[in-house]
């Protein structure tokens, strides 16, 4: 749908609220903070609660219909915008022999590479240099032993050995011939307080770890 | 004589740092202040993600119909108001879900 974001003649700017009210969509302005209604344009919490904004006439419709109809249209050019999802919110959630460890997102984001263990197994949890919120998560345990990883410019690599892997997919860099790619781990993201409710007992790794 | 076109350009770009400056300016810092955290919750309200982490656009750009190639059958929400057509894929939509747009002179909210 489309509102007419304005009041008394100046335009609202709004952001994503993240809630649900009547199972529909809400919204936060960012003047003043108050929550509105999506189906309503209504403010329904904070200074502007009780003020509503106009919906305005528009159209759903196929894409071939509309520029029929409007053969001057323009397009919204959907590369712009950035990343969609804000991941400094989440936690990336490792789960082996139902041990359970949430990394946030922003712990990794500033020393690059995580070194833990869970469950027995040595693993490593990696910002990915292509991506810049994006993360992969691999086996410490090489064919040669268990590896302390630190950043690379090329990727992750073992001081000891200096065997570089690349972040992404783990595959051998640079290295003695018989190098060995990573193994990678499953993860997958989650918001701290979901992690709790499926994984009661998980722990939340710190950089103090 | 060579001077002109130097001072021509140092005025276009003035000009336009000037217009970025203001445009950039123009979306406010989003207000720390949340209602729900504060206590003041509506009956039947849930909070399902953070506020922010699913991020609506702010400044959307636009290109003329023959420069995006969406499938014929790509569902849009199309707005047209003094003169100017908007099309907004729902495929896009569903994955930012709120644009802070605007058409003619009203500045326009789409959300899906």
């Amino acid at each position: 749908m489309v509102h007419r974001r304005e009041i008394a003649d100046q335009p609202i700017w709004f952001g994503n609220q993240g809630g649900l009210w009547g199972n529909a969509m809400t919204w936060f302005d960012h003047a003043t903070g108050s929550v509105w209604s999506q189906p309503l344009g209504l403010a329904i919490a904070g200074p502007r609660r009780g003020q509503r904004i106009d919906l305005l006439p528009s159209l759903l419709t196929s894409w071939r219909a509309w520029r029929e109809a409007y053969p001057h249209t323009v397009a919204l050019d959907a590369r712009g915008g950035g990343s969609g999802f804000d991941l400094r919110a989440m936690v990336i959630v490792v789960e082996l022999e139902r041990e359970a460890v949430a990394y946030p997102v922003t712990a990794l984001q500033r020393v690059g590479v995580i070194n833990d263990e869970l469950a027995g197994v040595p693993v490593a949890v990696v910002a990915d240099p292509r991506s810049p919120d994006r993360w992969n998560v691999f086996s410490r345990r090489t064919g040669t032993g268990v590896v302390q990883f630190a950043a690379h410019e090329r990727g992750i690599r073992d001081p000891q050995s200096g065997t570089v892997w690349d972040a992404t997919t783990g595959a051998v860099v640079a290295g003695p011939s018989d190098a060995q790619p990573l193994l990678r781990i499953p993860a997958l993201t989650s918001f701290p307080r979901d992690f709790l409710t499926f994984w009661p007992g998980g722990r939340f790794w710190t950089i103090a770890n | 004589m060579s001077a002109l076109p130097a001072i021509r350009a140092l005025a276009l770009a003035a000009a336009l740092s000037v217009v970025a400056a203001a445009a950039a300016a123009q979306v406010p810092v989003a207000s720390s202040f949340d209602p729900i955290r504060a206590g003041e919750v509506p009956p039947g309200y849930y909070q399902s993600v953070p506020r922010g982490v699913i991020r609506a656009i702010y400044e959307p750009r636009f290109v003329a119909a023959d420069k995006v190639r969406w499938p014929d059958a790509a569902l849009v929400i199309g707005v047209e108001y003094q003169g100017v057509a908007k099309a907004h894929p729902v495929s896009f939509l569903n994955f930012r879900e709120m644009v802070n747009d605007q058409i003619g002179d009203w500045p326009i909210l789409v959300s899906w």
